[in-house]
Order: C-alpha cells, then structure tokens, then sequence
C-alpha cells in the first residue's frame, strides 16, 4: 500500500485553495524532493526537544545567557527566557506523550492509501501542535488547515490546539541558528474542534489528492507503506 | 484563591462569544437575552433591540475602560460591534496615547490586541461573561457565499482566538433564526462546547427571555465537563504509567494492561509501548489463551 504524509495533504489543501505561495510544483516537490529542514524547522525542532525532554537537552555556554540546544547534528543557540517558555510550558502537559505516530488507510476511487502524520503531543484526550512562528499569526492559516483535521481523525479525539511561539524579527540570514538576540512570544492557543463532516472533507481531500498524482504521472514518488 | 480539592470539579469559567450576521438580524437583541447584561453601545444600534437593557453608550475607548468598576455589577458585558469597538475606538485610542503606534501599523495592531486582550482577562477575573458581537462580511467563492465576522485584520484574528464559541446568525428556510455554531464551509464558526446549531425562539415566545443565557451556561457545562473529563484522562495514564513502572511479573504485568486499557484509547498505543520495554526484560510474553503475561520458554 502507498502512503503519504499529513504534511503533503496540507501543502495540497493550500494549492487547492489558491495559497499565493503554493504552487503545483509545490506539491510535486512535496512527493519528489526529500525534505531537507532549515533554520526555520530546525529552531522549531530544538524548542520542541526542550519540551519533550527538558533541561536534559539544554547545554549551557559559556557566554553569559546563551544555551545550546542539538538535534540531529544542529545546534541551536537560545537564551534563558526562550529555554524558560519551553520549560514553562513543558510543565503544563504533564503525562503527555511526544513525536506518537499515527496513521490510518484511506480508500479512494485511484487508490488505497495509508495517510499519516506525527503527532507533537498528545496529551490526555487533546491533541497539541508546537508552532515556531517567524512573522505575526494569521488564525486563518490555522483554522483552515488540513492537519488538526486529520490528526483528530486518525486519533479520534475532539479537540485540537496550535500552541504558538513567535521570535519576533528574527531574520534568517541575520540570526540563522541564533536566536538568543531575540525575545520569544507566546499567543494563546487557537482551538480547533472536530465539526460534523470533518471526516468527509478529509476523506474528499485524499480522493483529490490521490486522482491529482495518478493524473500527473507522480504515483511512482509515493513511498510504500513499511510493515 | 480557594483551592480546588484533587476529587472537586473546576467551577465553570467566563465564556467569550462571538456572535456575527447581517444587519437587522437581531444579533443585538438575542444578546441581552444573556444573563444581567449590560450592553456596550459602540455602534449606536441599541434602540433597534427587541428588548431594552442597561446600555453603556460610547464614542471613544475611554468611555469603556472608564466603566470598569461598573462592570462588576452585571454578569455580562456586550460589546456591540468589535468592529467599532477594536478598529475604531481602541485603534484611535493606541494612536493617540502610545508613541510606537503613531509611527507603525503593525505596532499599533499589536498594541490593540495587548489592551483588549488585558480587557478580557479584567472581565474573566470579575467572573463576568463576554458576548462580541459583529456585522458579517461575505467573500464569493464561485456561486457559494462565505461569511466570517467583519473586523479587520489582527482584530478578527485576536477576536476569533479567544473566543469560545462563534455563532452565525441567520435566518432559517422557515424564517426561524438559527445561530450555528457549527462549522462548514459557508461560515467561519467555532464550537468548544459542541451545541450544534440552535434555533432561537421566536421574539414573542416567553423562552427567547432567556435564549442566550441559555446557550452561555450549556456552553460553560459543556467546558467543565471537557475539562473534568481531560482530568480524568491525565489521571488514568498517571495511574498506567505507575503500574508499568512496578511491573515485576505477569501478574504485575497484568494489571498494567488493565490500568492502560482504562485509559483513552488515542494513549494505549504509546503507553503499550512504554509497556512494552519492563516485558522484554522481564521476559514476558501475552499467552492467548489465558489472557495473561506469562514467562516466555
């Protein structure tokens, strides 16, 4: 059985809905070209090592303030008040489970599919998402999306949060991998909650999404599901 | 701060609702069917209700944060419209009293969502309930006309973030009102509480007097029970995890298994796993037969 990714579904819900920055070949990348990560998605994955696993990861330098987070090879450096937010917010999810994979099989008119996502927290009967933000926070972005639909489905749970923390100004060529010159801001969490039909829409994205790559010649790219 | 003892309920929260539709819908009137309100006029819409409350009528956002000790008499705060209301008064207000937000939008944006947030946390303390209430703008998508609440940019975002429940009102096929709460893709919509959508009696019928109050303590029933039941959840796994941590042999092991099969069925798989480490070492396998953990030969 073939599989894709949450992750894919979403980059194609956003094609689908006219996304300015989403193109066609946006998706054919998605399946295509291995994701490699960037400074973006690599500070994310440092602040969200300080939330699973604590101080643990947390190496303390020796220029005053600053703390070194490495995941996967990539440093990254913080300063106290964002390794405290982590910390702080670690806190308030105890008995959480971190990085649960889940996954369920789809069967559309093309193909079946096994869709499946990685969940960054569960915690008792709510699903959370940690979202490292780099410019303000449009809620549409987040109500629309096709993940907290999925990822409520695929577990059967109701209720959805998007835990937002934004490093406000920060650059990319200026900061790159260090943040600790930066505040860190926390928005309160946009809620998203299972809707009756919730099911149906995401079962017509994956029918959309599957009958879009065998029109596009691109099942080849889809990986086979491991047993 | 009283103490909520480990076995006691949360006592229900303050809600914030954002209620949106068309002009002359009656948005302003099904709103002071809530519970002792009080009716922040920033719109200049207040004679039009059907029925008459106390009204604050403003034109500046003084007028409101000046009231503050006011609001402790009522049990909700209507403020009517969050259009007027955020963009216009509290937008002015920044401008006017806060350097940063002369010069840039986007600090003057960020300066009226950190005042209006402050506002709705002043009414969570005070235990007083807040409706925002807002004209509805529509987008075309093909044929199919979608509405979402009409505030500007970073105000509708702040506003549909800390609210808990939006509704759409509007007129039914049998002219009956229904306020839906429920999500589809001709609607922004939000509901924490899981109402549905609910029909609003009629204007006449003795039951719309207290319409609103109704759907805000269904609403807050409805959060509790969510929240005692997370409670309950973080409790099972608390006690499956202990249990995993003093498995010594099946027997043990066994009760691990019912403490995590007590647990919501979206946790098993990861608490399986957890259990699954203390099995290997121990040298415990699952006889079928018996249902139970046995030394494997």
């Amino acid at each position: 059985m073939k599989r894709i990714a949450i992750t894919t579904l979403e980059t194609y819900r956003k094609y689908l809905a006219g996304d300015e920055w989403t193109t066609q070949q946006s998706v054919i990348d998605a399946l295509v070209v291995p994701f490699q990560g960037n400074a973006y998605t690599r500070i994310g994955s440092a602040f969200h090592a300080i939330v699973e696993q604590g101080e643990s990861v947390v190496e303390e330098l020796p220029e005053m303030g600053k703390f070194r987070v490495t995941v996967d090879g990539w440093p990254v450096i913080f300063n106290e008040e964002q390794v405290a937010m982590a910390l702080k917010y670690r806190a308030k999810l105890p008995y959480a489970f971190h990085e649960e994979w889940i996954g369920r099989e789809f069967d559309t008119p093309s193909m079946l599919i096994w869709v499946h996502g990685r969940v960054d927290v569960l915690h008792g009967i709510f699903v959370r998402d940690i979202k490292t933000k780099y410019s303000a926070v449009k809620f549409a972005d987040y109500a629309d999306s096709a993940q907290w639909k999925f990822y409520l489905d695929l577990t059967g749970l109701d209720t959805f949060y998007f835990d937002l923390f934004e490093f406000p100004n920060y650059k990319i060529d200026k900061h790159g991998y260090d943040v600790s010159s930066l505040g860190i801001r926390p928005y309160g969490a946009i809620e998203c909650i299972r809707y009756k039909g919730m099911e149906r829409d995401n079962h017509q994205l994956v029918c959309d999404f599957t009958d879009f790559v065998v029109k596009n010649n691109l099942t080849t790219y889809l990986k086979d599901r491991a047993f | 701060m009283p103490i909520v003892r480990a076995n006691e309920s949360f006592p229900a929260r303050p809600v914030v609702m954002l209620i949106y539709g068309v002009p002359g819908v009656g948005k302003t009137s099904l709103s002071v069917t809530s519970e002792n309100p009080v009716l922040v006029d920033c719109d200049r819409g207040a004679d039009r209700a059907v029925l008459r409350k106390d009204t604050l009528v403003c034109s500046c956002w003084e007028d409101i944060i000046n009231e503050k000790e006011t609001f402790k008499n009522y049990k909700t705060v209507i403020i009517d419209t969050a259009k007027a209301c955020l963009d216009d008064f509290l937008a002015d207000y920044a401008v006017r009293v806060d350097d940063a937000s002369k010069k840039n939008k986007l600090k003057m944006f960020g300066y009226v969502g950190d005042a209006f947030k402050a506002f709705v946390a002043y009414l969570r303390s005070i235990n007083v309930d807040l409706i925002i209430l807002a004209h509805a703008a529509e987008d075309k998508d093909g044929d199919d006309r979608i509405f979402y609440p009409s505030v500007t940019g970073q105000s509708k975002d702040l506003v549909q973030r800390i609210a808990d429940q939006i509704g759409f009102l509007s007129y039914g096929a049998d002219n009956s009102r229904v306020l839906h709460f429920q999500k589809n893709h001709r609607i922004v919509a939000k509901d924490t509480a899981r109402l549905g959508d609910i029909i609003i009696p009629d204007a006449n019928d003795p039951a719309y007097q207290t319409a609103m109050a109704n759907i805000i303590a269904a609403t807050k029933t409805r959060i509790q029970e969510r929240t005692n039941a997370q409670n309950e959840a973080l409790g099972a796994i608390k006690a499956a995890e202990e249990a995993i941590a003093k498995v010594v042999d099946g027997p043990t092991a066994d009760a691990a298994l019912v403490a995590i099969n007590a647990c919501p069925t979206a946790d098993v798989p990861a608490l399986k796993k957890k259990l699954a480490g203390p099995l290997k070492n121990l040298g415990l396998k699952m006889d079928k037969a018996s249902g139970k953990f046995v030394k494997a030969e």
